[in-house]
């Protein structure tokens, strides 16, 4: 039985990989191993690398060394970036997943030919580079943009709405920036949904809710999770939505790497930021997949 | 004549269109039934003519735009699907995938609250019933189509319902398993004893299997009866022409003497044939005689009512099929049993006469 089609011979076959796998390997794991190694060498003093052998970067990561006896405190404040920055990609992702199902099941259930049209639509906004868009909301949001200037107008407010360079300015960024990463995987999974399986549960007396959650969500969910993740993974390393609207003040994680690489020229606390930011999402996938499994072998 | 049963379903007037405008579509044009209790009764007729629509308005999907739909006498117009105590075998099954064979089955009677230990006690009978007892654990796709079939009649059978709707739930199935789930299916309905409707556009399917039969077309019922009346008394030429083969003769009502109507064909030949109510003499009509009703006789031999020429012998094993071109007129169809008793039919081109009884023939209107 052939299933890869006779346009090769079997052994030619791997042939077809081999482009994409060297582009993989030169631009993904080749890096990827120098900011591991780099992650153990010493700073260089203006910027670089020492080549000796070290773990400060990861104890830096954690505590604080003292300059005159050497003793390690306690110092939480990268936990609390790395957690801001969790905490900040998953109310981005959840506030996708609230605004992107309705979107996609307006759009899956249109007639075919008017899907592409909406389709289309929705991958407008990367028409435009990212750094444009973000700059243009803060435009939008800014103490003296447009947003604020008919808030005051309108006497709803008496002083500018701090809009800009907050939590929530982040939040809104990312929500923005990643939207359309939500709604393409939904579209896909409901537009292949058998709308006949409402019917079924229907006239087998459940009600509206328990249609949804019994019935809908449980089949598309493999939709729901890869937009979920398509989300939440650039999220929590972004860098151009928390730099721009943040003002830089709240760092999350994306900034702190990129700090240390710019002014504070410290390479190997980078690469460490960098590869702890890579174990989490690689648990967190791990973890997930994990208990898809389980969740597939109560089923089956 | 079977004696007379409670009316499960009541359908009074029932019209539905869909669309507006121009593309408006009467899918039915004013329907009227009644439907047995314990019945099987069978919706027949080709694809189009209104059977899924109205199914779907029995089990409330849709709603009927004129008429009423009863359920043992009582109105349930304004119940939504999930109130009311029918359950459907949908026509392409719609099996929930993510769900066990045990859980599809189990849903309806989870949804209805009742207990742990009844749910799994009536999942296990049906998956008995159905023959499903060792796949409770597979997921749909993991089944074969005629399993699957199984697994949407269990579903829909394990709430019991008062009435199973079952919507062409056999055309996905290949012959051999088409015959087999038809003698388990009817076998299921008379064990049950739950009234089925059935749908079908497969005439033989509708007369192996059912109580009665009503034959549509274009959102119309065009006839009501027991498989025996459809097939030879069909009151016209669309029901006379769906169900079986036929021959159809244009012919003149000449005379009426007793229940005997004397008729003359386009081309000279004098038939005979019983005389129907509406069709007086002097009027032309459709004289319908079935193919295995004809029989060959030597050509000019005294009971032979027409006579022509072979024209072409088809053997379709048990019967041959032998296209008869009539002198001075159409091609009739004559059906043969092979058992070797009666003349064995000559090669085409042989001069044969056609003879048949009366009272297997039918005047219908002359227009459709
Ligand atoms: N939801 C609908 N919208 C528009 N037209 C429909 C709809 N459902 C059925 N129809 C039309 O109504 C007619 C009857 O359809 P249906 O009841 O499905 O026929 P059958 O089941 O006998 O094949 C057809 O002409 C069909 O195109
Ligand atoms: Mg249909």
């Amino acid at each position: 039985m052939s299933t890869g089609g006779t346009l090769l011979p079997p052994g030619l076959q791997r042939l077809l990989l081999l482009p994409a796998l060297l582009t993989i390997l030169l631009f993904l794991v080749v890096p990827l191993g120098f900011v591991l190694v780099y992650s153990f060498l010493t700073p260089g003093t203006y910027g670089g690398v020492v080549w000796r052998f070290s773990t400060d970067a990861y104890l830096q990561f954690l505590f604080e060394r003292d300059l005159f006896d050497d003793s390690l405190t306690f110092n939480p404040a990268y936990l609390q970036i790395y957690a801001r920055s969790f905490l900040q990609a998953a109310v981005a992702t959840v506030s996708c997943l609230v605004v992107g199902l309705p979107t996609a099941y307006f759009i899956a259930t249109r007639p075919p030919a008017r899907r592409q049209a909406w389709l289309l639509l929705v991958t407008v906004p990367y028409w435009v580079n990212l750094l444009i868009r973000t700059v243009s909301m803060l435009f939008l949001i800014r103490d003296e943009g447009p947003i604020n200037a008919a808030l005051l107008a309108l006497g709803v407010v008496d002083r500018p709405l701090r809009i800009a360079y907050t939590d929530f300015a982040i939040g809104l960024g990312l929500f923005y920036s990643y939207l359309p990463f939500m709604v393409l995987p939904l579209y896909a999974a409901i537009e292949r949904f058998d709308f006949r399986l409402v019917d079924a549960a229907y006239d087998l007396y459940a009600d509206r809710w328990t249609i949804l959650r019994k019935v809908i969500l449980p089949v598309v969910r493999p939709g729901i999770v890869a937009g979920c993740l398509l989300v939440f993974i650039p999220s929590i390393g972004a860098f151009i939505a928390p730099d721009l609207l943040g003002g830089g003040r709240n760092l999350m994680i994306g900034n702190l790497i990129a700090l240390q690489f710019q002014s504070s020229r410290n390479w190997p606390f980078g690469s460490a930021a960098a590869i702890i930011l890579l174990t989490i999402v690689l648990l967190a996938l791990l973890l997930f997949a994990r208990q898809q499994r389980r969740l597939g072998e109560a089923r089956g | 004549m079977q004696p007379r049963r409670r009316c499960a379903i009541g359908i009074e007037g029932v019209r539905k269109r869909f669309g507006d405008g121009d593309q408006a579509v009467e899918a039915l044009a004013g329907v009227t039934l009644e439907i047995a209790d314990n019945a099987f009764f069978t919706l027949l007729g080709p694809s189009g003519c209104g059977k899924t629509t109205l199914l779907r308005l029995i089990a409330g999907f849709e709603q009927a735009d004129a008429g009423r739909i009863l359920l043992f006498g009582e109105d349930i117009g304004g119940l939504p699907p999930n109130r009311r105590p029918v359950n459907t075998v949908f026509q392409h099954y719609a099996l929930f995938p993510h769900m066990t064979v045990a859980e599809n089955v189990a849903f309806g009677l989870e949804r209805l609250g009742r207990p742990r230990a009844e749910i799994e006690a009536t999942v296990r009978r049906m998956l008995e019933l159905v023959k499903l007892g060792p796949l409770a654990g597979r997921r749909p796709a993991q089944l074969s189509g005629g399993q699957q079939q199984r697994v949407a009649l269990a579903r829909a059978l394990a709430p019991h319902p008062r009435v199973l709707l079952l919507d062409e739930p056999l055309s996905a199935l290949d012959l051999k398993l088409r015959r087999e789930m038809r003698v388990e299916l009817k076998q299921l309905q008379e064990e049950n004893g739950i009234t089925f409707l059935f749908v079908t556009h497969d005439q033989e399917e509708a007369l192996t299997m059912s109580d009665r039969i009503a034959v549509m077309s274009e959102g119309r019922v065009q006839q009501v009866g027991s498989p025996q009346e459809i097939y030879d008394r069909p009151r016209n030429r669309f029901v006379a022409e769906f169900i079986g083969q036929g021959n159809f003769l244009p012919v003149t009502i000449e005379r009426i003497e007793g229940g005997t109507a004397l008729c003359r064909t386009g081309f000279g030949a004098r038939l005979v044939a019983p005389a129907s109510r509406e069709l007086a003499a002097g009027t032309r009509a459709i004289l319908a005689i079935r193919p295995e009703r004809l029989r060959l006789t030597a050509p000019g031999e005294a009971g032979a009512a027409l006579c022509g020429r072979i024209e072409r012998l088809v053997y379709v094993g048990s019967d041959t099929d032998c296209r008869v071109r009539l002198e001075g007129g159409p091609v009739v169809e004559v059906r043969l049993r092979n058992a070797g008793d009666g003349v064995p039919p000559a090669g085409p081109g042989a001069p044969v006469g056609i003879a048949f009884d009366p009272a297997a023939a039918r005047l219908l209107p002359e227009e459709g």
